[in-house]
């Protein structure tokens, strides 16, 4: 049985339940979409704003991790009420930041998801 | 064999029958015996490239073995030098493989991703209730949150997890920043897969999240034997 | 609001398959080729470095479940 390997099909004949193009990986799949040999371009302002994307998507990532931790030690009862009072400004002020860069890069929330995650166990 | 070029492994075997067709490149597969395991290879002048039809190629020669018994399939671009360098690092960690061997067999993966209802953030700037909050407030409009997201991750994990041998959760982001992207591996056995992808179906429903479930896999997530 | 320049052709089942081959699967010899034809590396390359918030939560040794968060050490 010298066969070749069998040509991959649709794709989709994967999905077991639920959908194969949900709204909420779009961002993923147009990574992927990117990533596979579907780059048209390397143009300059590309590159920019991926290098833009990275970076913020980076902070987004220390953001969320900081509050996490700091919401931790809240509950824990280790913060004594002005540091939660200050802890919490900060964190709104960060955010604040956040969407004023992004909206000097032109980016959206979308825009920072950069396929993170799901292989971010080779850490 | 000194100058014949690479061997690219597919996936780790213990009982293997007739002929195993081709590879990725059209390179013939044939089989390395070690001890009580055996790998499955094909010769090549530099090892392949990748691309996503390289990809499915190299899916399709794991599930031809695994449609044969319990494999352990390789990451792509696995490769070693020769025949000799491959039964040496076969033998090294066979007791691993026969193990694992028994672990997966009769099962195979099934990959669960969701997005799950979580409390919106209030964004600041956004309107002047928001911007009036407190920093305490926040903190405890996070907190609340996060914790919320948390539970409904659980009522879709649990259930699941108690149709599978292994399950695994995995990271996951939605672009939103908020935590209700939801990824989980499960090693489930062959005829459990119709029951899991209703429960899957039924949960999606009822936590009111969209989700995507696709398999069979070959047990990719479960073999690496706490590299992860 | 950005462009999408690229049409989406791809859907879940591809992206599930390239988490499996290139993150999961065995390695032995610890070599790993990727060869780069049609894929690039740097997308791969930051799947790989970047994790989630929960990955890293990991790594330090903290996590959280839904009765309530557990410290394992002293992190941050």
């Amino acid at each position: 049985m010298s066969e070749r390997p069998r040509d991959p099909g649709p794709g989709h004949e994967k999905l077991l339940a639920g959908t194969a193009v949900p709204k909420f990986l779009e961002d993923e799949l147009a990574g992927l979409d990117r990533a596979l040999g579907r780059r048209v371009n390397a143009d300059p302002e590309g590159l920019e704003k991926g290098l833009a994307q990275l970076v913020l998507t980076l902070v987004e990532l220390l953001r969320q991790l900081m509050e996490r931790q700091a919401l931790r030690r809240i509950d824990g009862g280790a913060l004594p009420p002005e540091k939660v009072e200050q802890l919490g400004e900060t964190f709104m002020l960060l955010e604040q930041r956040m969407q004023e860069l992004k909206d000097a890069f032109g980016l959206e929330d979308e825009d920072l998801n950069l396929d993170l995650g799901p292989l971010g166990r080779l850490i | 064999m000194s100058d014949a070029g690479r061997l690219y492994i597919y996936g780790i075997v213990d009982q293997v029958s007739g002929d195993l067709g081709l590879g990725l490149e059209g390179s013939p597969l044939r089989v390395i015996k070690a001890g009580r395991v055996a790998a499955v290879a094909s010769e090549h002048v530099q090892a392949p490239e990748s691309g996503e039809e390289r990809f499915w190629q190299h899916e399709a020669v794991v599930e031809r073995l695994l449609e044969e018994g319990a494999v352990l399939p390789m990451r792509f671009g696995v490769t070693v030098a020769d025949e000799r360098a491959l039964k040496r690092l076969l033998r090294a960690r066979e007791e691993e493989f026969v193990g694992l061997l028994e672990v997966v067999r009769g099962a195979v993966e099934l990959s669960v991703r969701a997005e799950l209802p979580a409390p919106e953030p209030s964004r600041v700037g956004g309107d002047d209730a928001a911007a009036q909050r407190s920093g305490t407030e926040y903190m405890r409009e996070r907190g609340r949150a996060l914790r919320s997201v948390e539970q409904t991750k659980e009522q879709l994990h649990e259930p699941l997890k108690d149709l599978a041998r292994r399950s695994l959760v995995l990271e996951a982001r939605t672009a939103h920043g908020f935590e209700g992207a939801f990824r989980g591996a499960y090693l489930v056995d062959v005829e459990r897969v119709d029951a899991f992808a209703r429960c899957v179906e039924s949960l999606a429903e009822k936590l009111g999240g969209e989700v995507s479930c696709t398999g069979p896999w070959p047990p990719y997530s479960f073999v690496d034997g706490g590299a992860r | 609001m950005t462009e999408r320049p690229f049409s989406r052709t791809h859907d879940v089942s591809l992206l599930d398959l390239v988490d499996r081959l290139l993150v999961g699967g065995v390695v032995i010899g610890g070599e790993i080729t990727l060869a780069v034809a049609d894929v690039d590396l740097v997308y791969v390359g930051l799947r790989a470095l970047i994790g989630s918030v929960e990955t890293i939560e990991r790594d330090l040794g903290v996590t959280v479940t839904a009765s309530g968060p557990v410290l394992e050490r002293d992190a941050l």
